[in-house]
């Protein structure tokens, strides 16, 4: 970590909110752009799995990988965005009656279209949040700049407290000079913070390169088979 | 200006400006997007506009490219910050950040700041923001019931923009910052048309 | 009709206010907290407003039409979208007239085939003797029906009749 303070005396402590925010767990000792690019690979094994079944079997991967990346999962919220999904998708009948509810016709095709949806939708949300790390760095001049906005952020984040209460406007626009004023003094010597203990056995690897190919194997299977 | 040696000559730090405020309003970009990410919504996956007022506030003091730039810049770093770059949320962000930001600047430049204040443009990039979310809704997430989640989404998008129209007018009012950035800007402007 | 109504009046009502907000002068509404630096008073009553442009109003107001239309147009019909309903025993199936489908239905007597197309809905074959079902044609408005009785299938419509069209009858 840096310490850099600028002219306002804005310390720029990179990587303290991220730090924050890292959770300790195997999974986070791969490098950043390891998981976006492993993400990406399962992506589409995941949309494109002809088989709801073996979809299911995919997303319980992906909570286990968010366990493993030691991140609190929240089943609440994920539990109830399905169940709306699953309603929402029920409300158009379709395909044989399962039974009746309330005066609802629960139709089959309608509540497999739902489950579908819902395990596709909440699904990827998992794959997003254990493939994507706060600090990864984009490549690019858009990553670059994106890096650069989240400099800032990271200033931002830092002060957040009790500025916006009385005055919103003024402690915003404050805000944003002091931050105007500091980038004055850091200029382009200002490193990316120190990253975590990083893996570099090939165990590991090996063991992440099976994992993709699991993932991909429940996604070719049942093309080949069904 | 910059202090730093390696920078060079003073018509480069013009650019640079516009690159480091695109990046300071970025930066608030993100900021509102942690802050839209915890409240609690019934339609996760849909997006409130709340992180498009550094956008907003954007509509005069950038180019076009820029100003897409910066539209980019909220998209993919909403992404990165919410972690929800693979799923159909980056996908109604983007494209409703997208559509958004057509719009506004459509109706802003087209009209000029004479004629159309921050209030009708916030509203109506904020409706065209929550109707191409329903559509993309509709196809991949509820089907045919899409509908029924319209009204109330497209009435929550009308309010947002408004709110955040009257916000925007206000801050622009009285922001320092935002007057050094537009006398910058529209002596820039009229340089080159000069 | 309700809709086309609908849109005409508020279009008309916005063609209205935007003449009429050109020519007046721009308005002056929400009141902020005085900023003792920069304070705009405008109309002399000492506290800094936001200045709403000619364009601002007429705009919110068509965004406010689009949400009405779409109120109206989702939760007005919504109840009388036709469905095509099959039932074959205790079982029953539930389909959109909309949409294209080929539905098989098993019988006492075996598999009869129903299908839905282009909003209108037949039986396409049957393992009955007389096959009356399927010389029956096509069905296409709520209330109407076709059955195969020696299989125990019965197709129907069911749904509000569009206003527009003439009552339904059964055949």
């Amino acid at each position: 970590m840096k310490h850099v303070s600028g002219a306002s005396g804005c310390p720029m402590i990179f990587a303290s909110y991220s730090q924050e925010r890292r959770s300790n767990g195997f999974i986070q000792h791969f490098p950043s752009e390891t998981l976006f690019i492993s993400g990406l690979i399962s992506m589409p094994a995941f949309l494109f799995n002809p088989s709801i079944a073996s979809r299911c079997a995919q997303f319980a991967l992906f909570i286990l990988f968010n366990w493993l990346a030691g991140r609190k999962l929240n089943l609440i919220p994920l539990l109830i965005a399905s169940a709306g999904i699953i309603g929402f998708n029920l409300i158009v009948p379709y395909g044989r009656v399962l039974f009746t509810l309330w005066g609802w016709r629960i139709t089959e095709g309608a509540l497999w279209a739902g489950l579908e949806r819902a395990v596709t939708v909440e699904g990827l949300i998992l794959l997003s949040r254990v493939s994507i790390r706060s600090d990864l760095r984009l490549p690019g001049s858009l990553g670059a700049l994106i890096g650069e906005s989240f400099r800032y952020f990271e200033c931002i984040m830092d002060r957040k407290g009790g500025i916006e209460r009385k005055d919103p406007i003024g402690g915003i626009d404050r805000l944003m000079l002091e931050l105007w004023e500091a980038r004055a003094g850091e200029g382009k010597e200002f490193q990316a913070g120190a990253q975590p203990r990083r893996i570099h056995s090939a165990l590991a690897y090996a063991v992440l390169i099976l994992t993709l190919g699991m993932i991909w194997a429940a996604c070719l299977l049942p093309l080949l088979f069904l | 200006m910059k202090m730093n040696p390696t920078l060079p000559a003073v018509d480069q730090g013009k650019r640079t400006e516009t690159r480091d405020a695109v990046a300071l309003l970025g930066a608030f970009c993100l900021f509102l997007s942690t802050i839209e990410y915890l409240i609690p919504k019934p339609l996760p996956f849909m997006r409130m506009g709340i992180a498009n007022l550094p956008l907003m506030l954007a509509l005069d003091l950038f180019p076009a490219g820029p100003f897409f730039l910066l539209a980019a810049i909220k998209t993919v770093g909403q992404g990165l910050v919410t972690g929800s770059l693979f799923s159909y949320v980056f996908l109604f962000s983007l494209a409703g950040t997208f559509s958004s930001a057509l719009l506004m600047f459509a109706l802003r430049r087209g009209l000029g700041p004479g004629r159309i204040g921050f209030v009708g443009v916030g509203t109506i990039g904020a409706l065209g923001s929550n109707v191409v979310q329903v559509l993309l809704a509709r196809i991949f997430i509820f089907g045919e019931s899409a509908k029924y989640v319209a009204p109330p989404f497209l009435a929550a998008g009308v309010v947002t923009g408004i709110a955040l129209g009257v916000f925007c007018e206000a801050f622009t009012l009285r922001s320092v910052w935002y007057k050094t950035r537009l006398a910058e800007h529209s002596s820039a402007m009229g340089n080159e048309a000069s | 009709m309700v809709v086309v109504a609908t849109v005409v009046a508020v279009v008309a009502v916005r063609a209205t206010i935007a003449v009429a907000a050109t020519i007046a002068p721009v308005r002056m509404v929400k009141i902020l907290p005085p900023d003792a630096a920069g304070a705009v008073a405008i109309d002399g009553k000492g506290s800094a407003m936001t200045a709403l442009r000619p364009f601002d109003i007429p705009l919110v107001l068509l965004a406010v039409a689009i949400t009405l239309v779409s109120t109206l147009l989702v939760y007005g019909n919504s109840a009388g979208t036709a469905r095509v309903v099959v039932e074959a025993g205790n079982r029953e199936w539930v389909y959109s007239l909309e949409n294209d489908e080929t539905v098989s239905v098993t019988g006492p007597l075996g598999t009869s085939t129903i299908a839905i197309h282009n909003g209108k809905v037949h039986f396409e074959e049957s393992p009955c003797a007389n096959q009356v079902c399927v010389a029956s044609g096509t069905i296409e408005r709520p209330g109407q029906w076709i059955a195969c009785l020696p299989n125990a299938v019965f197709v129907r419509i069911e749904g509000i009749p569009d206003e527009d069209e003439p009552d339904a009858t059964s055949r």
